[in-house]
């Protein structure tokens, strides 16, 4: 039972403290609030074509916005180079994901694979709350786990468990390889192309 | 109060003007005096009842009529039947000159209108010969009429010398013996002013250059500049432009102001130019003989010897300021010929703009203009002026030179780019050339692709860091904020205030480029759209972003340029916002450029294009050399196939027979033996670009033997070689070409040639012929281009020469000269004629035999390109499809047009919807008029619909209409090239083709008539529902169809755009003019010819790629665009991106090969094909996706 509410309730409608049957108030969990948002972003050389790198920090703004509206925490993950590193942990600290965005170096190869398992482990250890991945790349991952593109989408479709995972291509949707499309796909989670979402 | 018009196309009314008031002061109201101005009516649209109504109430006309305008040509009409006295002054035909009536004296006697050969050589500024025709003419006349035809040569004297005095008198003349003033008494005889001199401001007039130079205050440490001007009757227009030069260049160099009337320049010249530096020439034509022309060998040879940078001053005489400034053309179509397009045969440079008419008042005349310098434009060419003499006395190890090369499209890819030019190993050449004629520079030790890639130098680098020199943004902003205020919104408000974001790195700006002693080598800023692109936002008319300006501002301001040189075919520079011509301070590349020099290391075989670099980049062009050109061949399985073919000839089996139709199917061949058989001669035959060209590089024995083969395709004042060989086998070679026989021929033509060059030629073949083919061999065994750029960098003359295709025109060799273009008034040539008609025809014939009917409208695609290459092929082409052709004149300053009749036609006339690129539009002004006036007098003809579709169409589609005449003739916005389609393309930033079909009828829908132009979607919709083909020619063997972004961009921006308006599946035609013959075909044979014998072709791809990091690129482009011809043609069968696959990518010996040379390019040439999948224009199999994606993966791995 929410007692402070039910009080409210019972000293809004009736005048006094007496707390009347009609006047309990029950709690309800909201998911979103406790959820995770975890922010994976691509930073890799590729990501500097047609300034993708900041049409997707633009974007992870949008997240960022919407989750702090929703009382969500969020976790910021940058990938580069040959590993993916967690530039800001799970926090309701909006603004600490800002100025982090703003400070992120490009460059280097697309570790995707090495990300999105740093992700799915973070979502992991939420024990059960609402985590939502979203991962915004070209969608060229060229550092594999398997050896192989087909074997490295297997890995993480298995990995993947709960968590939501939303897939935002960067790059003309003429020119993706299809790579996200078909992983979202895999884990039932959602794809976008960058071009419709801004 | 006798009523005296004058319809004289003398702008300047100032003179006249005070005439007028003086007659007034001393002779009260005697007469009134109106004038016309001929620009007033020439648009179309503009009604001549005001003319009417002035010749009606008109007691004494005076006429000048000096160009070919629209008033000047209803003339007759509108003097005829008239009693009024009519004083022809100045003409250009003999039709005007016939209309002269004064008493008892008419024009007719002496000139017989049609005939002017007769007239020639009469020139309007030649008075004496008039005299002595006058002379021998009195013995035969009446004296009466004697009298009047002497007050007419006295007319002409006055006017000729000019000045308001000599109007006066001519007025006060004309007013006593025909306006019926028998009291005036006194009348001047006329004042002449010498036919040169020199002209001192302030001081006056001398006739010897020692007492000029004392009165000048002559100083021997300066450098001189020598200022050549109008004498005679425009002695006064040019005087104020003259006084301001002078006073603006004296404190820097020493000045002499020649005047001289044209008839007198070389001598003038000759007398006033010793010790001269420099000369700006002011005057309109060429140097040497008026408007008809003189010996050139005169000109060039004054210029050799004094060996000063010529350049060209400009002044409008008939375009006011206002209208200047407010619009984009500039100046005037004839103007421009006249103060521009001439005077660049002479090798002048930086045609600028220094003054124009500005509209005074209300005089007693009506409106009265006057002549007026532009300061700030005297100011800046001065100061450029300056900078040219500096070129001229600096040594060279203290000159500072900025050599430009491109990086567009943005990113590695693309890098160093330029047509048919290896730009690292030119580079390095002229690096060396540099050092070794005394400039300080720092040669790189491990090459150029090295040096531009390790220092980062490119635009919006995807894979390398950013590199270049950083300029402060509040420097930048320093020199931001002193532009007109105008200019500074613009900028803001298509990029921001300053420094935007492109190519900005925390508060700097990147200059990408390095500098190595005294050199700095760099590349231009990308354009901008690529930039935007994300917002897919394409604006054609997008101005240049900040970091484009601070690149030139920091090369001027802080690196201390003394000049710039672009270098290879071509940059953006000279296609931003501005006017066409006569550039203000307002025009980006004006606003760019500032004082450098630009000299431009050209491709010789793009002459419309370098035409637009030399007007609106201020560009002094030298010429580099085409690739070497050879034949084809055919390779791997069409070898085989043309085995089997033979076999089956000596031995036909069945079996035999099977084998070739599998083969061919499999090559998507036609299966008939005489087709294929022909398809394979074509191919084999095809001249084809062998790599690139390198700078100061000799042909090799082999290379100059194809090209002097190449040229001996084209019939000249020699017959071609194969129609030489094929007489002596008792042959007719255009009938045998594509086939065995034809073969034969090529095998003996190319036999004889190596007979001929070893000195030993057949017996068919005479002393001359030999001497002709050793003369083509000397002139493509000769390259002096390092020593052209290095004499421009000195300040010096650089020869001009006619630009064009090597094998079309063998005299645009030797390279290392300047370039100009084909002289406009002679276009269309009498050959470009003939093939115009000849295309026609076998365009019309084709679609009959497809369709059984004609075509409604052809819709042509019309360039600058082709039309200066062949002499205006295209244009002769329009003209012979809607049946009209050009009355031949011996003047070329008339071009008279004639409907042919239908009897003679024997077919409709066809409608046509023209669409012609900006370049076009800037270079033929001229043409538009001729082209409007063609569909004009077709439409006017009173025949019935199913005989004349341009004027049925009028009566249905009055869309396409203004009022009478209809708008054929369509194009991009003023100050905009071309259609957009290619960023498109190339970004990938493009949902649907309706969306290009779209982009490209935005674009071009500005509808062009002679002296307007007015966006009109709806008019071009219209029309462009009823195109029943579309039409282009191509010119030379250098670019095919694949080679090139444009082809798509216009013949499959026109399909898209014509499908998107009801016409889908419009045929689409390639007239193909290459090869020395008309052939016509549907663009996907000629899509795939290309492809198998370039794209495709071991012998093409090897040639390419000998040359690193360039050769893939190549590639990685005809790629791209195949996937554009596919989106806008649909002309590319699914089959040519699978080869293409196979070839590029899946090849592995290849794709290491393509890596190796531009692993950027490689990459993106799989990424095309993978969008060209995606799009539907490639089937590709599930094994060949997932291949492609892993290469494509691997190879952006090892960018990365």
């Amino acid at each position: 039972m929410a007692v402070d509410a039910t009080i409210r309730r019972a000293v809004r409608e009736s005048g006094s403290l007496a707390v009347q049957p009609g006047h309990l108030m029950e709690k309800i969990k909201r998911g979103q609030a406790d959820g995770l948002c975890i922010l994976a972003l691509d930073v890799s050389s590729s990501m500097r074509m047609d300034r993708r790198v900041r049409l997707a920090k633009t974007l992870t703004w949008q997240f960022l916005q919407q989750s702090y509206e929703k009382k969500n925490r969020v976790a910021l993950i940058c990938f580069r180079g040959s590993g993916a590193e967690v530039i800001v942990p799970p926090t309701r600290d909006h603004r600490a994901v800002d100025e982090a965005l703003d400070r992120v170096p490009t460059g280097g190869k697309t570790p995707l694979t090495a990300a999105l398992l740093q992700a799915f482990e973070l979502a992991e250890k939420e024990h059960g709350a609402a985590v939502a991945v979203v991962v915004i790349s070209d969608g060229r991952p060229n550092v594999f786990h398997t050896g192989t593109l087909a074997g490295d989408a297997r890995l993480l479709a298995g990995h993947a468990g709960s968590t939501h995972l939303v897939c935002v291509t960067a790059g003309q949707r003429s020119r993706s390889m299809g790579f996200l499309e078909e992983l979202a796909a895999a884990v039932a989670g959602e794809h976008y192309y960058l071009e419709d979402l801004l | 109060m006798i009523r005296i018009l004058a319809l004289t196309s003398m702008d300047n009314t100032a003179d006249l003007n005070d005439a007028a008031a003086r007659v007034r002061t001393g002779h009260g109201e005697i007469c009134s005096i109106k004038k016309l101005y001929f620009r007033d009516f020439e648009p179309h649209s503009a009604s001549l009842d005001p003319v009417r109504a002035a010749v009606a109430s008109a007691d004494i006309i005076l006429v000048d009529v000096r160009s070919d305008t629209r008033l000047g040509r209803s003339l007759p009409e509108l003097l005829a039947g008239r009693n009024t006295t009519v004083v022809v002054l100045i003409a250009v035909s003999n039709e005007i000159f016939s209309l002269t009536r004064m008493g008892a004296f008419s024009g007719a006697m002496m000139f017989k209108p049609g005939q002017d050969r007769s007239f020639s050589i009469a020139q309007y500024i030649r008075v004496k010969k008039f005299t002595a025709l006058g002379r021998k003419l009195a013995r035969l006349l009446p004296l009466r009429m004697l009298r009047d035809m002497r007050r007419w040569m006295l007319a002409q004297e006055y006017y000729a010398q000019g000045g308001a005095g000599n109007l006066y008198a001519l007025l006060l003349m004309l007013l006593k013996h025909y306006g019926g003033c028998g009291q005036i008494q006194n009348i001047a005889k006329p004042r002449s002013v010498p036919a040169w001199g020199l002209y001192c401001p302030g001081r006056g007039i001398f006739t010897d250059r020692a007492s000029y130079d004392r009165a000048s205050g002559f100083d021997p440490q300066l450098r001189t500049v020598a200022l050549l001007m109008h004498g005679g009757m425009h002695f006064s227009d040019s005087v104020p432009v003259a006084d301001l030069l002078y006073a603006r260049l004296k404190p820097h160099a020493n000045v002499r102001t020649i005047f001289s009337s044209v008839e007198s320049n070389m001598e003038a010249l000759a007398a006033c130019c010793e010790g001269v530096d420099l000369l700006v020439t002011m005057q309109y034509f060429r140097l040497w003989g008026g408007p008809y022309g003189g010996d050139a060998e005169v000109i060039y040879q004054f210029l050799r010897e004094r060996d000063v940078p010529l350049l060209a001053g400009l002044h409008a005489f008939e375009t006011e300021l206002d209208a200047w400034r407010a619009g984009s053309s500039g100046l005037s179509p004839i103007e421009t010929v006249l103060a521009v397009t001439l005077p660049e045969l002479d090798g002048a440079i930086e045609p600028f703009m220094l003054g124009g008419l500005e509209v005074v008042d209300e005089g007693t005349i009506g409106r009265v203009k006057r002549q007026a310098a532009l300061a700030d434009r005297v100011e800046r060419f001065s100061a450029r002026i300056v900078k040219w003499l500096s070129l001229r006395s600096k040594p060279a190890a203290q000159k500072k030179v900025a050599v430009i090369s491109y990086s567009y499209p943005p990113g590695e890819h693309s890098l160093a780019g330029a047509g048919y030019l290896d730009v690292f190993a030119s580079l390095e050449r002229l690096l060396h050339q540099l050092r070794d004629h005394g400039y300080e520079v720092d040669i790189p030790e491990n090459g150029m692709k090295k040096f531009f890639l390790e220092h980062g130098i490119v635009n919006t680098p995807v894979y390398q860091q950013p590199g270049g020199i950083r300029m402060p943004a509040v420097r930048y902003e320093k020199w931001f904020n002193a532009l007109p205020e105008a200019v500074q919104k613009r900028v803001i408000d298509a990029w921001g205030p300053p420094p935007g974001d492109v190519m900005v790195d925390g508060t700097d700006l990147l200059v990408p480029g390095a500098v190595l002693g005294n050199v700095f080598i760099g590349v231009q800023p990308a354009r901008g759209d690529h930039d935007k692109s994300d917002s897919l936002y394409h604006d054609k008319a997008l101005v240049p972003h900040h970091q484009y300006l601070a690149f030139y501002c920091w090369l001027e301001q802080k690196f201390g340029a003394d000049a710039v040189v672009h270098f290879g075919t071509h940059g953006t520079l000279e296609f931003l916002p501005g006017k066409e011509v006569a550039l203000s301070g307002e025009c980006f590349p004006d606003i760019l450029l500032g004082t450098l020099p630009n000299v431009y290391y050209y491709w010789v075989g793009n002459p419309s294009e370098a035409t637009i670099a030399k007007r609106r980049g201020y560009a002094l062009c030298v010429s580099h050399a085409s690739p070497s050109m050879t034949a084809s061949g055919l390779y791997e399985d069409y070898l085989l196939l043309e085995d089997l073919l033979g076999q089956y000839e000596a031995d036909p089996s069945g079996e035999a027979l099977r084998e070739i139709e599998e083969h061919a199917a499999g090559l998507h061949l036609p299966a008939d033996l005489d087709g294929l058989r022909r398809e394979l001669y074509r191919m084999k035959g095809r001249l084809i670009p062998h790599g690139l060209h390198v700078m100061d590089k000799r042909y090799t024995d082999r290379e100059l033997r194809d090209l002097v083969l190449g040229a001996l395709q084209f019939d000249r004042e020699q017959p071609s070689l194969f129609t030489l060989c094929a007489r002596h086998l008792g042959l007719d070679w255009p009938e045998v070409k594509h086939t065995p026989e034809g073969e034969r021929i090529r095998k003996a033509a190319a036999q004889a040639l190596d007979a001929i060059l070893a000195g030993t030629p057949p017996p068919w073949c005479d002393a001359e012929y030999c001497g002709y083919i050793h003369e083509l061999r000397k002139r493509f065994d000769f390259s002096a281009e390092s020593a052209g750029l290095l004499r421009a960098l000195d300040g010096r003359y650089i020869f001009p020469a006619r630009a064009g295709d090597p094998l079309r025109d063998p005299d645009a060799y030797p390279t290392g000269r300047g370039m100009y273009a084909f002289d406009p008034r002679l276009i269309p040539t009498p050959g470009a004629q003939a093939r115009g008609r000849l295309a026609a025809g076998k365009l019309l014939k084709a679609f009959r035999e497809k369709h059984g009917s004609y075509p409604a409208t052809v819709a042509v695609i019309l360039w600058g390109f082709e039309t200066m290459k062949t002499g205006g092929d295209t244009i002769a082409m329009i003209l012979h499809l809607l049946g009209v052709r050009i009355r031949h004149r011996a003047s070329a300053w008339l071009k008279d047009l004639e409907v042919i009749p239908l009897s003679e036609l024997g077919r409709p006339r066809i409608d046509v919807l023209v669409s012609m690129c900006g370049i076009f539009r800037d270079t033929f002004g001229t043409h538009i008029d001729l082209i409007s006036r063609a569909c004009a007098l077709a439409a006017a003809q009173h025949e019935p619909p199913e005989d004349n579709y341009i004027r049925a169409h009028c009566q249905s589609l009055p869309a396409a209409c203004d009022g009478d005449m209809p708008l054929r003739l369509f194009g991009p916005a003023p100050d905009q090239y071309a259609t957009g389609l290619p960023a498109l393309i190339e970004t990938g930033a493009w949902h649907s083709e309706d969306e290009l079909g779209r982009a490209f009828a935005g674009a071009m829908s500005h509808a062009y008539t002679g002296g307007s132009a007015c966006k009109n979607r709806q008019a071009l919709e219209s029309l462009l529902g009823s195109v029943a083909m579309i039409a282009q020619e191509r010119d030379g063997s250098e670019y095919d169809v694949t080679d090139l972004d444009h082809y798509y961009e216009f013949m499959g921006g026109m399909a898209r755009a014509a499908g998107a308006c009801g016409a889908e599946g419009a045929d689409i035609m390639v007239v193909d003019q290459a090869g020395g013959d008309t052939d016509v075909e549907e663009l996907a044979s000629v899509v795939e010819r290309a492809t198998r014998t370039r794209t495709l072709n071991p012998r093409w791809l090897d040639g390419m790629l000998a040359h690193d990091f360039h050769g893939a690129k190549i590639v990685k482009d005809r790629v791209e665009y195949l996937l554009g011809l596919a989106a806008t043609t649909h002309a590319v069968e699914p089959w040519v991106f699978d080869r293409a696959a196979e070839r590029l990518i899946f090849d592995e010996q290849m794709r290491l090969r393509l890596e190796r040379n531009n692993p950027y390019a490689a990459q993106r040439t799989a990424e095309v094909l993978l969008e060209s999948n995606r799009r539907g224009y490639w089937q590709a199999s599930d094994e060949q996706l997932e291949k492609l994606r892993g290469i494509m993966l691997a190879m952006e791995g090892g960018l990365e």
